[in-house]
This record gives C-alpha cells, structure tokens and sequence, in this order.
C-alpha cells in the first residue's frame, strides 16, 4: 500500500503537480524507506528532456498539412479577407460539415495563389501551339541521359532535378517567362522552388503537370503503358481538360497518380459506345486514373518510387520482366528472357552497388534461371 | 510545447486583426497533437486530420470569440474530442473510444526523450520509449497528454471524463514503468552483478 501512495507522490512531483503538502508526504516516505531515495534521479532527467528543434524537424509536414488545411478552408466558401462574423454564445457548439470531406472528386475554383493543376491529354504527337504556353525556342538547354547514368541539375530558378537513366530533359534558355516550363522524356525527380507568381510546368507528351512548390516524382517513358506521378511534399492537383467540368482529384503527399495511356483511349471509345445507345453490363471500364498510397512512415530515402534518387534501384512485388525493364536503365543493357512463366513471377528487393552480374546472381536466388552475357547483352533462360 | 499564455495571445492577434500569421502559427503549433488525440477517438487518421481541420474552420469562422476563451489549450482538446464524437454519431459505425490498436503507436513518436542531454544511453533511452509505447492505451493517452501537451491533471481528467485520481493513477504507471526500464541493472542484469560485485 505504501508504495502505491509513493509511486503516485512521486509522480505528482515529477509532473508538478504535488501540493506542498504532498511534498512533505513524500519526503516523510522516502525518509522511512532509505530504499527508495535514490529513485527519482533520473526520472526528473527523463521528463524534462524535450528532443531538440521538433518544430524544425517536421516543419515541411506541417507546411504540408496547412497547405491542405487552408485548401479546405477556402473551399468551404469562408474566405481570409471576409469581415467578423457575429457570434453566437456557445464557442463549443461547432458546425457540422456540410459535404463529406476527401471524397476524392472535389469541384475547385482556383483561386489567386494556389493554382496548381494536371492537364491529361491523351496521346498527342506533339505539343500543340497554345496561346499561354511559352514555344520552346531554339536557343532552349537540353539534357540528354544515357541508359546506365544518372544526372543532377539545378534549374535557373533553383529547382533541382534528378534525371534518370535513358531521359531527357529540355527547357527553354532563360526560363523567366510568366511560366516555367520544362519538358520530360523518362523519368525525373523534381524539387520545385516555391514561386506562386510562377507555375511550374512539366511536359511529358502524356501529361502536364502544373505545380507551385513541390516535390514530386514523374515517370513518363515512351515505351511504358502507364504514366506516374508520385507526389513527396507539397500538393498537386489534378484535372481533365476535355472534360472540363469533370471532378477534380488532389493528390496528397504520399500518394501516386497512375495513369494509363490505353484505358484512356478505350474509355473515350467505350463512352462513345454507351453514347450510341448500344452498350453491355458486363463492359467493365478500366480506370485511365487510379491513386494510389504509398507508406508513409517510412523515410523518403526508402520510398520505392524514387529510391533511385538516392542510388538505389528498388521493386517491391514486381513482375520480372518489368524489373529486367528497369535493370536495362539502370546498367544499360539490353535484357531478353526466354521464357514466358518467369517473365512473371514477382519479385522484392533492391540493388545499391552491384554490377550486373552480382544483381544477376543475387536474382537467382529468388528464381531458378541462367543467364549468359555477351557484351551489353544478356539472355536469360530457365533452368 | 506552446503555452497557454502564447496561445492566448496568438487567438487575440486572431480575434482582434484577423491575422493569417497568427492563425497560422497557432496550427503549426497545435495540429499535430491534436490529431493524435483525434486519433486515439477516432481509429483512423484520415479522420483525425478531417476532424482537426473541420475544428481549425469553426475557430476561424467564430474568431470574434476567441478573447473570450479561458483555457485555450484546454479549449482546443475539447473542441477536437467533440467534432470527434459528433462525426462518430453521425458515422454510426466507427467503435469504441479510446481504441487500442495501431493508431497510437506511428504517434508515439513525438514522445521524445533526448538521449544526448541525458545520463543515459541510446539503448537505454530506447527501452523507454518502448515502454511507454506498450502502456495500456488509456494510460498512454493520459501520460501523453501531461508530458507532451502540457495539461494540467484536472485539465486531463475534465477532457477524457474522469475523475483526477484515475489520472493520478495511471500517471503513477506510466511512471514507475519508465523507472524500471531506465534501470541498468534490470536491462543488462549479468553485467551489472559482475560491475558491483565485490571482491
């Protein structure tokens, strides 16, 4: 019994929250009990102890979670420059949402410094001559990134990138129009400097994606079927330009947009079909848009998405034949496997400092295959 | 931990000049405690942020009010712990309170003991966080709620509706947990007996 009434004493004065009274308890406690002076020594360290700059440590998330704050904010139609409002007795009386909050099509009338959204277009040869877009002149900068390397730039406003294997990266010389604009084949890591006055655009031939101040991975290669843009900080905003007044998407840090080139071109053809009057039930439309989450405790290093940012070449539950697709990237190969069963077996793993042999040898150990090289070319078949 | 004194000056920037800065700062500052409290109601933290987000609207929406405000930080839990309940009544369907499961454990976290200003070791340190993450989720809340936010015993007890000695209780746990994994000799015992062992 004692001891209960020590643990909790002791305790209050831990937390402050002893009376001068309780105090006195205590140290008539401790008095009869020698044993259990030398306790509370570190336990006063303990809590005291406050971690050093927290604030500073998740400020780009809480820059994050303020972003989407004010963002629902404004969308629920209070605006900052609207007068007092009269008020009403009861503080603690809150008003319920009218409409559910996230669902994930939410209509957006944008508003001065927060413009930021996604032009799909379907697959077009190329750029077409809009009135606000800026042409990209002759006199524009263009990086070209061979298969097997890597490259970081800094882009005249401060933005960083980090360019792929097998990419290419071009924008135009001075890069101080109304808008910046940068154009991408392959895929890229960009750090956007914040520049409301200036929206960041990429071209990539599939998709625009229009941003303020981000971070945010685009993967847009010619030969792939789908076009991702996976987002690390910041917001984006996505919307479908031939549908104007279709429902708008905000993609949150962490979360991926997958669009896929083909579905978008059969939906156009399946909404033709339903709109010519002959249509099945059982036509199931794939989604040309899905969202998806990537975790999001983990550090940004360990983001499978852009791990190759940091060096490393990462898959988690991917087929076999699209890892050898990222592995001919990577080390510039050329990669063919013999036979259709392990093109799709799925695999898990990464690969930091390996040649191509070892990452070859370390792949045998997850499936039976032998593989031969010859110069930058590598047969694979099972065994 | 911001102070009440800083909070009420922040809401009288707010109430008074409409300042966005103020209104800012107060958000930077309180939003994510508050979503972990959400959190422990609600079991999910799409709808801790909802919720904490829908409270930050109103306190924009009546910042005339806010001078009048006593207790502010106190003000806020309450506020959070009701948009919370509200949105589970008109949910029907989320469970129970207080929910033991994984939503308390990512915000752990923030309950911080800095290593390198203590006495002790990393691994010790380690050990402790670790004990306080496997409190019973009551417990935890109680202890997170009088370390990391600040409130008051009887604040603790108003806001989670019960009474003080339960808090004095539960704090009485959390702490002398932390005692006994802060104790070398109960974590490397072998080590520590060859240490004292006289001669």
């Amino acid at each position: 019994m004692k001891e209960e009434k020590y643990w909790i004493l002791l305790s209050k004065k831990i937390a402050g929250e002893a009376t001068a009274e309780e105090l006195k308890q205590l140290q008539e406690l401790i008095n009869n009990n020698p044993a259990w002076k030398t306790i509370e020594g570190n336990l006063q360290e303990l809590w005291s102890s406050k971690p050093r700059n927290t604030y500073h440590n998740r400020l780009q998330k809480k820059e994050d979670a303020y972003l989407l704050h004010i963002n629902r904010l404004k969308e629920k139609a209070t605006d900052f420059k609207e007068k007092n409002e009269s008020a009403d007795k009861t503080a603690f009386d809150l008003v319920q949402a009218k409409r559910p909050f996230y669902t994930r099509w939410i209509t957006y009338v944008a508003a001065a410094a927060f413009i930021i959204f996604i032009i799909i277009l379907y697959p077009l040869v190329g750029v077409t001559g809009k009135t606000n877009k800026v042409a990209a002149t002759g006199s524009g900068n263009e990086i070209t990134v061979n298969p097997g390397a890597k490259t970081k730039l800094r882009l005249p406003d401060g933005t960083h990138v980090w360019v792929n294997s097998d990419s290419k990266l071009s924008y135009s010389g001075t890069f101080k129009g109304p808008l910046r604009e940068v154009y991408l084949e392959g895929e890229a890591y960009f750090d956007v400097v914040k520049d409301p006055a200036r929206p960041f655009i990429v071209h990539t031939g599939g998709i625009d994606i229009r941003v303020l101040g981000t971070a945010f991975n685009v993967k847009a290669y010619k030969a792939e079927s789908t076009i991702e843009a996976t987002l690390i900080h910041g917001l984006i905003e996505v919307t479908k330009p031939d549908q104007p007044d279709a429902p708008k998407v905000i993609l949150k840090p962490h979360e991926k947009l997958i669009f896929d080139k083909y579905a978008a071109e059969s939906d156009k053809k399946t909404d033709q079909h339903i709109a010519n009057g002959n249509f099945s039930q059982d036509e199931i439309k794939k989604p040309a848009i899905t969202i998806a989450q990537i975790a999001n405790n983990i550090a940004d290093s360990a983001i499978i998405e852009t791990s190759w940012v940091y060096n490393r070449l990462s898959f988690e539950d991917d087929k076999f034949d699209n890892i050898a697709l990222k592995m001919e990237r990577w080390f510039n190969v050329k990669i063919t496997i013999n036979n259709e069963r392990i093109k799709s077996y799925k695999l898990t793993g990464s690969f930091e400092n390996e040649t191509i042999d070892e990452a070859l040898k370390e792949l045998q150990y997850l499936i039976a295959f032998s593989y031969r090289i010859t110069g930058r070319e590598i047969e694979i078949n099972k065994k | 931990m911001i102070t009440n004194d800083h909070i009420y000056s922040l809401l009288n920037d707010i109430a008074l000049h409409n300042s966005e800065k103020a209104y800012k700062q107060l958000f930077m500052e309180m939003h994510e405690g508050l979503i972990d409290f959400a959190r422990s109601i609600l079991n999910s933290s799409e709808d801790a942020e909802e919720v904490v987000s829908d409270f930050f609207i109103v306190i924009w929406q009546r910042r005339a009010l806010l001078k009048e405000v006593e207790n502010p930080k106190l003000y806020f839990f309450v506020g959070v712990k009701n948009t919370a309940l509200n949105k589970i009544k008109s949910r029907k369907r989320i469970k129970p309170q207080y929910n033991q499961d994984a939503a308390w454990q990512t915000s752990l976290k923030s309950v911080f003991f800095n290593p390198e200003e203590l006495m002790l070791s990393a691994e010790i340190v380690k050990k402790v966080m670790q004990a306080i993450n496997e409190l019973p989720p009551k417990c935890k809340i109680i202890f997170k709620l009088v370390k990391e936010e600040g409130l008051k015993y009887a604040e603790v007890a108003k806001l989670l509706d019960i009474s003080v000695k339960t808090v004095e209780a539960q704090m009485a746990i959390a702490i002398r947990r932390i005692k006994t994994h802060s104790e070398f000799k109960n974590e490397f015992p072998e080590l520590h007996s060859i240490i004292t062992q006289k001669k």
